[in-house]
């Protein structure tokens, strides 16, 4: 679906971010507060290499040498903000790092988003928080693709097993092997659903032998 | 004096009794061969004359006139030294009261200049048209008895040189016999060092390679460098049902002729892989030669034709294959005679997605714009692609797929390809075809008859996908191979829906 992922190269989400991205082999951009040959947190210096492998980018405002300067950190943020077209914040303690982030997309007109969480919840209280300053409240993949503007998949009425396979298939190109492992049927069974469903303009094909569910961007 | 020896010769796989005139008389001492013999034969004579001067006979000064008749065949190889050298030895009486009749004994065989027999590449077919022309007796290089131990009502002994076959003519010793039946030579339980279930994952090749084996399907593989297109289809003869004798002895008769025995092989019991190189000539392809041999295509006869990067062929390569590919056999023309060898083989084809190798792979980017790509799907022509039903693209296993659980055995998928092949031949009984590869355009109205269902699904497919109109048949038979193997009378929509994916390419190389 070419969704691209940026995040900060830090501890936790961010790290989780780049990974997964990487994983579902979209490209990934991670915008670090030093410079290049400055990674912070150091065991990071992996997970840099593989994302430029990957054919994503690591981005900084510094010089190569720049040293790893924590209080610059926060002013970053607003460069991950404006290359994003939407910012998510999945958990955020009172003024942690990703509301700034959040408020910087508010100022650049962007799309904000929010999981909302338990109010006694000390990680929710920055999100929760957001959202009543008017971040968008997303439970489900559904509703972030929604907020990028991906068409709305009409609720498709498919019987058992055609439903089986539709609801594998997914942006990611996968081969009719592991779609067959993945729904435990026959690899002949499997090759007549996704053909019916490639009729019903449900299903793609790519070359390769790889399927994706169909999806198409009204942008 | 005159003498007669019998011996044979081969055009093709046709056999011709040769009677071997030889008279020795006295005059200038020259020997002369007449009876459209080669250059191979021509040269026989000093062959000959040494090794029968080494085997301890004198031949004094005379005149060797040696008659092939009859005439109008032409003779070639060196096998016929030994009968031209038994004739030299009776006409010049230095043999002469054997206790044998040589009315129905046939000599053949390559003589060394110290009379050792050497073995001579025919000699399986050459028995065979001699058992059939009445020959009862055939002596034939002790090298060469082990393609023969199938033989029945035809006695063929084995010599190791001259002076043993003398010896046996005087009846002083028994020359060596081999008898084996075909159970004895194909109980050989595993024929076949590789099996699927070296392959990992790729059930969907599989799959796609299990339908050509049921209904002897043609196929193209299309896939990055090492994804295991070479791998897979290695292993396709191991799925199809075992050579019967019949199937064993025309595949036998061809390598007897092309020399491709190996020593220790009675019968080829094993079906046929061979993989020419792209550079490959079309003579060593289909055959041909000053002496016409036969070429990859009859050497892969009952077996599996792999032509690996077949966008590198030449052209005119792959337009010669059209022919044999339809008519399961090929004729070569040479100046002076014509000749045929059967050549009924499965077609596996592999071939990149683009020039750079990695359109539509996983792991690695593709470095092809669309025209590159569209250019180099172009290079196999229309014509071609026709005579290959199923098309499929092979994805390499990731690593972590590769120490997987073992896959299904080739012996597992042999036994419901059997079970189809018999459907098949049972359906087909009248129609003198054996599978559903074979079908023509006719048949295929007559035996695979689709439903209304079927055919509303055919119709959206053409146009959504924008399917060839030439795909119709062949989706038609793959369908039908589809519901074979599993056992159904009807072609049901569920086998046309599967079979329409296994035409990669027009769904997604067409324009
Ligand atoms: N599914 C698999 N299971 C086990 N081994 C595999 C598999 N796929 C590939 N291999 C290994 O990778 C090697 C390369 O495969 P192979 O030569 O068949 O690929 P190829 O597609 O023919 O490549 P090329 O285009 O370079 O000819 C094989 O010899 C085999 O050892
Ligand atoms: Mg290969
Ligand atoms: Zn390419």
């Amino acid at each position: 679906m070419g969704i691209c992922i940026i995040s900060g190269l830090a501890k936790g989400i961010d790290t989780v971010a780049h990974i997964n991205s990487m994983y579902e082999e979209g490209k990934t951009i991670a915008i670090i507060a030093s410079g290049l040959n400055k990674i912070y947190p150091p065991e990071n210096n992996v997970l840099s290499e593989k994302i430029i492998q990957n054919g994503g980018l690591i981005l900084s405002e510094w010089e190569p040498d720049e040293p790893i300067e924590m209080s610059r950190f926060p002013k970053r943020n607003r460069i991950i903000s404006a290359l994003a077209d939407l910012i998510l914040v999945i958990e955020a303690k009172y003024r942690s790092g990703s509301t700034i982030t959040a408020r910087y997309g508010f100022k650049q007109k962007k799309e904000v988003a929010c999981i909302p969480g338990n109010i006694t919840q000390k990680n929710s209280y920055g999100t929760n928080r957001l959202l009543q300053e008017g971040a968008n409240l997303v439970m489900s993949t559904k509703d972030i693709l929604d907020l990028l503007g991906y068409e709305d998949n009409k609720e498709v009425e498919l019987d058992g097993r055609f439903k089986d396979v539709y609801d594998n298939l997914c942006a990611l190109p996968q081969t009719v092997d592991e779609i067959s492992k993945r729904v435990n049927k026959r690899i002949s069974e499997v090759n007549e659903i996704l053909f019916m469903l490639e009729v019903d303009g449900l299903a793609e094909s790519l070359p390769g032998d790889r399927y994706i569910r169909c999806m198409k961007s009204t942008i | 004096m005159l003498s007669i020896i019998k011996s044979m010769s081969l055009k093709g796989l046709e056999g011709y009794i040769i009677d071997v005139q030889v008279d020795v008389s006295s005059g200038l001492p020259e020997w002369e061969i007449v009876g459209l013999p080669d250059a191979s034969i021509k040269e026989s004579k000093e062959r000959v004359r040494t090794a029968i001067k080494n085997s301890g006979y004198e031949l004094f000064s005379r005149r060797v006139l040696i008659n092939l008749a009859p005439a109008d065949i032409r003779k070639e190889g060196s096998y016929l030294d030994l009968p031209i050298a038994i004739g030299v030895l009776f006409s010049s009486k230095l043999i002469k009261n054997i206790n044998k009749t040589l009315e129905n004994t046939a000599f053949v065989g390559e003589l060394s200049l110290n009379g050792k027999i050497n073995k001579v590449n025919g000699i399986l077919p050459l028995c065979i048209e001699a058992k059939r022309l009445g020959i009862k007796n055939i002596i034939i290089p002790k090298g060469n008895l082990k393609e023969t131990t199938i033989l029945k009502g035809i006695k063929v002994l084995g010599a190791d040189n001259l002076n043993e076959v003398i010896e046996y003519l005087y009846g002083k010793v028994k020359l060596k016999e081999k008898r084996c039946t075909w159970e004895e030579i194909s109980k050989k339980q595993n024929k076949y060092a590789i099996d699927f279930m070296d392959v990992k994952g790729q059930e969907n090749v599989k799959r796609a390679l299990e339908i050509c084996a049921a209904g002897g399907h043609n196929i193209l593989l299309i896939g990055s460098p090492g994804s295991g297109k070479t791998m897979l289809a290695q292993r396709l003869i191991t799925i199809i049902p075992d050579l019967n004798l019949e199937e064993s002895l025309e595949t036998t008769k061809i390598h007897s002729i092309a020399g491709t025995l190996k020593n220790d092989e009675n019968l080829i019991i094993t079906r046929p892989f061979r993989s020419p190189h792209h550079t490959i000539t079309i003579s060593s392809l289909v055959g041909g030669g000053k002496v016409p041999k036969p070429g990859e295509i009859s050497l892969a006869h009952n077996g599996v034709l792999f032509l690996d990067e077949i966008a590198e062929f030449d052209k005119n390569t792959l337009e010669v294959l059209r022919e044999p590919l339809e008519d399961k056999k090929i004729t070569i023309s040479r100046l002076n005679q014509t000749l045929t060898y059967p050549c009924n083989f499965m077609l596996v084809a592999s071939m990149n997605p683009c020039p750079c190798g990695y359109y539509g792979c996983s792991y690695k980017k593709c470095t092809c714009n669309q025209n590159d790509i569209k250019k180099y799907m172009n290079k196999l022509s229309g014509p071609f692609l026709d005579r290959i039903d199923i098309q499929i693209e092979v994805q390499r296993v990731s690593y972590d797929k590769l120490d997987a659980n073992e896959g299904e055995s080739s012996s597992k998928i042999k036994e419901r390809v059997s079970k189809a092949r018999k459907i098949q031949e049972l359906r087909y009984k009248k129609e003198n075809i054996f599978t559903n590869a074979e079908l023509n355009p006719n048949q295929i109205e007559k035996y695979c008859k689709i439903n209304e269902e079927s055919n509303q699904l055919l119709k959206i497919a053409y146009q959504k996908l924008s399917l060839s109109t030439r795909a119709h048949n062949k989706i038609l038979k793959i369908a039908r191979t589809i519901a074979d193997l599993e056992g159904v009378k009807n072609i049901e929509k569920r086998h046309i829906a599967e079979a329409i994916q296994y035409r990669s390419l027009d769904k997604k190389y067409s324009e």
